[in-house]
């Protein structure tokens, strides 16, 4: 338990560093969100400077934003400033989160799933199928099948080309978002539990008549997800908190076409809250796999470390 | 029992006939049993050619990368040619540019349009050579287009002779795959392109395979304290999405050229090899072999680099060669949003989200760098799977 505490406590003071340096990394990029093509009379801008504070030194605004993120606010954003960040992020979640969703769920059933076969039936036609396929999603980038899904929209009347209203319009963001990612768990899952069934305690688990079935899935598996589990934790997070080039193309209104624009726009306070929000799930989730990891292999002692 | 009953029996028929085998090196090993696995080799074959391709392969065009011909603007691979008079054949492009071409698909020069009758639907175009005058009356591709019946669909006059039947669909023999919306070959562009994907996605492979092995098994092994503080520099470092690293790079070092991506790359890139071959080593550490070496007095070193690191190298290679595909995938994301390397230079990533953009009307224009890319990706998984078995020293035999 108090190992679990203490790991919590290092994960707050990650965020908190890493809160620290995106404010300040931002913040020694040239050109300020006033700064445009056309420039603002001086005047204006010194005084919109003013109201959001940015006229004062870096680490006075810095300890500013802190006091209001400890009450939870992060700030206007300097672009809709009729709008909180955080009233932006619960706007673009929800859609993010949907198509992330059933592509995490996607990728661990079938992957996992596709992994096992594959090991099972290593060197056999099975096994070479079932590769091919994966491999064939790590062989096109998102935006190419984005694309090519966006032509096959156009010119079938029952999938919409854009947005995610009704649910056949998922199938596009949902299959470019995860065919990375599920390549990559088939053939992680895969390799790792081509290792585990060679290990001497598989055969000993088999001579002494335990069913296949138990022995795959009690012995084996459960070694064999480590490497997997590892992968999925931040896979999770990335997934949920948004892809741009999905977003981008299938006119989704989701985090990461903010983040995008928060960045290009030099909106500090959106870019700032988007990455405070994408570390703290991420942390969360690179936390729930380390305690996984002693459930799932009790040979990695909480204490030992 | 009479001795005359028995006879000698060759030694080649012996039984018990001793197996001489020459010792193989570990090395030797490794490729005899990659070369039986045909899935690698053709992996392995595959990676050679797309080498051989990017880096020889411009030798033989005669284009560079950033030629430019704007006459010739985004022309297919595939011509459909029209025969206007004995030795006069055109190419109408998409955008009712009308090209001379020769008989076999050479293109030799753009005719200029002189006169546009848009009510009636035709245009009059001349070759600036001859000043001979082509007429194309295109009312019945509108009609096409809303899906009338026409009897063709381009009419061509010239010197009095009209033209309506497409005389040969054949392939463009100046530029093979065609070229891109500011007249450049694809062909050859696709070879640049191959070529500086590979030098990014191979340099920062390489680099992040070093650097992420040594952290990661350093913090396993250690433990503790070590443990806890490299892996919350990891886990700092990786949650802070790429899109702020890269241009935090690119206006700090204010350059767009390879390096500054390959920077990037690395910048975030170590880190998932340094968390996987941590885990790894936190399962090998406590196995029995490590014990034992323990025991017996070998330093930490020793452990690390003769035991726990090639018993991680299965899922070391694995993650190298996927590696290499994300970092094209990766390049080519950052060039999707525009911040790939600077025109004219030219990645896979740059080529086909270029082709991306222009996919109704001119699919080829990404279909080529796409299939490249493919090809790539195919060949790095099928030689690192076929490396993954063979490098396994738990499957050597005999």
């Amino acid at each position: 338990m108090v190992y679990y505490i203490k790991k919590l406590a290092a994960s707050l003071v990650t965020l908190l560093i890493i809160i620290t340096i995106v404010f300040f990394m931002l913040r020694a990029i040239p050109g300020g969100p006033f700064s445009r093509e056309k420039p603002l009379p001086e005047a204006t801008r010194e005084r919109l400077e003013a109201a959001y504070g940015l006229d004062k030194s870096n680490f006075e605004q810095y300890v500013v934003y802190m006091q209001n993120l400890a009450k939870g606010d992060l700030g206007p954003s300097f672009k809709n400033p009729a709008y909180k960040v955080q009233d932006l992020i619960k706007l673009g979640m929800p859609q993010t989160a949907k198509v992330g969703g059933i592509a995490v769920v996607f990728i661990i059933s079938f992957g996992i799933v596709l992994g096992v076969i594959s090991a099972l039936k290593s060197n056999t036609g099975v096994d070479y199928l079932v590769m091919v396929i994966a491999t064939l999603g790590v062989t096109v980038p998102s935006f190419v099948v984005g694309s090519l899904f966006i032509l096959l929209a156009q010119n079938v009347d029952f999938i919409p080309v854009g947005g995610i209203e009704s649910p056949i319009a998922f199938v596009g963001p949902v299959v470019a978002l995860s065919g990375y990612s599920l390549a990559f768990v088939s053939r992680l899952t895969r390799s790792s539990m081509l290792e585990v069934l060679r290990q001497d305690y598989i055969r000993t688990a088999r001579a002494n008549g335990i069913s296949e079935f138990k022995v795959i899935f009690k012995h084996a598996l459960k070694n064999g997800l480590i490497p997997v589990v590892t992968y999925i934790g931040p896979m999770i997070a990335a997934l949920l908190t948004g892809s741009f080039v999905v977003e981008r193309i299938f006119v989704i209104n989701g985090i990461g076409e903010y983040f995008t624009a928060s960045v290009q726009n030099r909106d500090y306070t959106l870019t700032i809250g988007i990455t405070i929000f994408y570390a703290s799930f991420y942390i969360f989730m690179v936390f729930i796999v380390d305690i996984l990891y002693s459930f799932i292999d009790p040979r990695i002692k909480v204490g030992d470390r | 029992m009479n001795k005359d009953n028995f006879t000698f029996v060759d030694s080649s028929e012996k039984l018990d006939n001793e197996q001489i085998r020459p010792s193989l090196t570990y090395w030797q090993d490794v490729w005899r049993r990659l070369k039986k696995n045909k899935l690698a080799i053709m992996g392995l074959s595959g990676v050679v050619l797309i080498v051989l391709f990017a880096v020889f392969g411009p030798l033989f065009r005669p284009f560079s990368y950033s030629d430019q011909d704007l006459r010739f603007k985004n022309i297919p691979p595939k011509i459909d040619v029209y025969q206007l008079a004995e030795d006069r054949y055109v190419y109408l492009s998409q955008d009712y540019h009308l090209i001379a071409v020769t008989e076999n698909g050479e293109l030799i020069d753009k005719y200029e349009r002189i006169k546009t009758d848009a009510i009636n639907r035709v245009y009059t175009y001349a070759l600036e050579a001859d000043g001979q005058e082509v007429a194309l009356d295109f009312g019945n591709k509108v009609k096409a287009n809303k899906g009338e019946d026409v009897p063709y669909v381009f009419k061509f006059t010239f010197a009095g002779s009209e033209t309506t039947e497409i005389f040969d669909k054949m392939s463009n023999k100046t530029y093979v795959l065609g070229t891109d919306a500011l007249g450049r070959d694809l062909l050859t562009r696709v070879m640049f392109g191959a070529r500086i994907s590979l030098i990014v996605a191979g340099v920062a492979a390489v680099i992040n395979l070093f650097i992420g092995v040594i952290y990661g098994s350093v913090s396993g092994f250690f433990g503790g304290t070590v443990d806890l503080i490299m892996m919350r520099i990891v886990d700092i470092i990786n949650s802070i999405p790429l899109l702020l690293y890269v241009i935090l790079l690119l206006v700090v070092l204010d350059d767009r050229g390879l390096g500054t991506i390959i920077l990037a790359l690395i910048t975030v890139y170590w880190v998932g090899m340094a968390r996987l071959v941590r885990g790894q080593t936190l399962g090998i550490k406590n196995q029995e072999y490590v014990l034992a070496a323990r025991t017996i007095g070998v330093s930490n070193i020793n452990i690390i680099t003769r035991h726990i690191i090639p018993n991680a190298l299965g899922p070391i290679i694995v993650s190298l060669t996927m590696m290499i595909p994300s970092a094209v995938f990766t390049e080519a994301f950052l060039s999707f949003i525009g911040l790939g390397v600077s025109a004219p230079q030219a990645s896979l990533g740059t080529l086909a989200s270029d082709g991306a953009q222009l996919i109704r009307v001119f699919p080829y224009q990404l279909i080529w760098p796409a299939l490249t890319i493919a090809w790539m990706m195919l060949s790095f998984n099928f030689l690192g799977d076929g490396l993954r078995d063979a490098l396994d020293p738990r499957l050597r035999k005999g």
